[in-house]
């Protein structure tokens, strides 16, 4: 799993390519860490690259969902592939994230929003 | 062959390929996309979430790396595992739903989803549908005979059937449901064990507990996800 970080008019855009998985979520969630460490309080997730996310991976989502909120921050979601998609789904966790078809579409929904519905 | 026009058909070659290998993985990423969706209307009739059907996942992923499975047959597993009780959205609702009180006759029903699964992959070709066909006919076989639909026996259950056998009861075990609560972490392992060499296989009965840290971080996580969910 690789993630890269870009800074995007004050929207932390991460781009993860890969597994997410039981071996991998150590290290996402570190990066997740150093994120809300540096006081981003908004984030992207740019999953084009993201071949599959299990249990664990979709927990690393919550958590990161939830330490953001207690700052008044929010994550976002875009460019699902449709297996992720469909994972998003099953587990309903697609009520619960707001997720958009494209990068552009999400950081112009970002303005003042809280990233969960 | 002019050295120039061998390197221009070698980088058409590779181009190609590239083509095809991104193609392939189009088509396969829609399948696996339609797997889900299509194993959460079975799961949708009988359950609140479909939480289950990555915890199977999962929990099979887990086992298939112990045992040390090809990457493709991990796959396969992985997609076809959510499959299992496909058979199940062809079974009456009032037979489906009934918390209790089952005649022996609407049990026979209930057991046909197996069968019924079976049939609806057969003659399937590609590795992940073979799978899901060899699961949705085994997963409830015992490895002592005493199973079914076939009564299968030992080694004779495949391998990726004896291996859902185990996550899927595990994972009944540790899930509530309206006629029962759901057991501990702890207490449903050892009743694992306890059915080793009669329900289950010994050897996945090992590489199960050989892997009991990974199998309760994932048994935690999607606990994690489903209290989220019901805070929500």
């Amino acid at each position: 799993m690789e993630v890269t970080q870009k800074q995007k008019g004050g929207v932390m855009v991460c781009r993860v390519k890969g597994e997410i998985d039981i071996d991998t979520v150590p290290e996402l969630k570190g990066k997740f860490r150093e994120i809300v460490e540096s006081k981003c309080r908004k984030v992207l997730l740019d999953f084009s690259g993201v071949k599959y996310i299990d249990s664990l991976g979709m927990v690393s989502l919550i958590g990161l969902s939830k330490d953001l909120k207690i700052f008044g921050g929010a994550v976002f979601l875009s460019n699902l592939s449709p297996k992720i998609s469909s994972i998003f789904s099953i587990t309903g966790l697609e009520k619960v994230f707001k997720i958009y078809e494209t990068e552009e579409e999400a950081l112009r929904n970002f303005g003042g929003d809280k990233g969960i519905k | 062959m002019e050295k120039s026009r061998y390197f221009e058909y070698e980088e058409k070659i590779k181009k190609s390929h590239k083509q095809l290998k991104k193609a392939y993985e189009e088509v396969r990423e829609s399948y696996s996309e339609m797997i889900f969706r299509f194993a959460l209307m079975a799961e949708y009739r009988d359950a609140a979430t479909g939480t289950h059907l990555v915890r199977i996942a999962d929990y099979g992923t887990e086992i298939a790396r112990e045992l040390g499975l090809s990457k493709e047959d991990i796959y396969s597993l992985k997609y076809a595992s959510p499959m299992h009780d496909i058979g199940k959205l062809v079974i009456p609702d009032a037979i489906l739903n009934k918390e209790s009180g089952l005649t022996p006759e609407e049990r026979e029903i209930i057991k046909k989803h197996t069968t019924l699964g079976a049939d609806i992959f057969k003659g399937a070709r590609s590795p992940v549908l073979k799978t899901a066909r060899i699961i949705s006919l085994t997963h409830h076989e015992r490895y002592d005979g005493t199973g079914y639909p076939q009564g299968l026996k030992g080694k004779q259950i495949p391998l990726f059937g004896r291996i859902i056998a185990l996550v899927d009861v595990f994972d009944a075990l540790t899930s509530k449901r309206p006629y029962k609560e759901a057991y501990g972490f702890d207490e449903a392992v050892r009743m694992i064990k306890d059915q080793s060499g009669k329900h289950f296989d010994p050897v996945i009965v090992k590489a199960f507990l050989d892997r009991e840290d990974r199998i309760r971080k994932i048994w935690k996580a999607t606990k994690d996800i489903e209290s989220f969910l019901g805070d929500m």
